[in-house]
């Protein structure tokens, strides 16, 4: 019962929030709705048995990620964007809807009509299968080359970033 | 598919996860504001780390778990380089419509 709680109240703050990113003028509140969907998605990770994965995506996300978003949404002062938040263009835009709900459709039925086939798949409940040192032990064995070029992209990303912002002109140099 | 209401099985977590992704897909086709396109991709990324956690339970394996965690430093690095871009973006124009940039020419 308590895993059936878990979902329902967790994915809907997630499917909220998203709700919320797309459809509000404001760009802070989409930040602030943005958060709520992490914290969301953080809570289905512990439903799905992976309470340090919870915990990694509530640091980095809703801590880090959002706190960049934020900061640049309020170091430019930008005023609400009042009824046109979406791109002009009547028909393209229903065009786009009407893709996206076609694409929906397909992975709903996708899902739908592949759901017996999942019939055999028994999560091993009792198991801490996703704890610290089972993730560890195969981040550090199978995937220990991919690990070190993360490092290497982490060390490579913030020298580009701070290159990037000190960047003058270009070829729009006034 | 109503009978299964109250017991959450893997599809339940996958129909999140869809609808996460679609969420993010419209956002990104639909918004003006740069940075609104820029936390709907957030999003899509989101979305996919659901769709790997909720395999890696129910085939109890633990290889997903380690790949959400390779594709959450991405998306951080991700959202750091496009916050950049943003930013500098800002600096020249005073500009975050998106349809302002639709004639970039170097």
């Amino acid at each position: 019962m308590a895993e059936v709680v878990i979902f329902y109240v967790f994915s809907a703050v997630t499917l909220f929030g998203a709700l919320g990113v797309i459809l509000h003028p404001n760009p802070i509140i989409c930040a602030l709705h943005l958060v709520a969907t992490m914290c969301g998605i953080a809570g289905l990770f512990f439903g799905l048995n992976a309470p340090f994965i919870a915990a990694v995506q509530l640091m980095v996300y809703a801590g880090a990620v959002m706190v960049l978003f934020l900061f640049v949404v309020m170091i430019f002062n930008l005023k609400q964007e009042g009824k046109h938040i979406f791109s002009p263009g009547q028909f393209t835009n229903g065009l786009k809807v009407l893709f996206g709900g076609m694409f929906a459709g397909l992975l709903l039925s996708s899902i739908l009509f592949k759901i017996n086939n999942f019939g055999y798949l028994t999560p091993d409940k009792a198991a801490p299968q996703f704890e610290v040192k089972n993730i560890a032990k195969v981040m550090f064995t199978d995937y220990v080359f991919s690990f070190e070029i993360l490092g290497l992209l982490l060390l490579v990303i913030p020298i580009g970033t701070v290159a990037l912002s000190r960047v003058r002109g270009g070829t729009h140099a006034k | 598919m109503l009978s299964n209401l109250f017991s959450i099985g893997i599809g339940h977590y996958l129909f999140v996860s869809g609808a996460l992704f679609v969420m993010g897909m419209l956002g990104v086709l639909l918004r003006k504001n740069i940075l609104v396109i820029l936390m709907s991709i957030e999003l899509m990324l989101n979305a996919v780390n659901v769709a790997f956690v909720t395999f890696a339970y129910y085939l109890n394996d633990v290889n997903g778990a380690v790949i959400v965690l390779f594709v959450i430093a991405i998306a951080a690095t991700e959202a750091a380089v496009g916050l950049a871009l943003v930013v500098l973006l800002y600096k020249n124009f005073k500009e975050v419509n998106i349809r302002f940039f639709e004639h970039l020419k170097g």
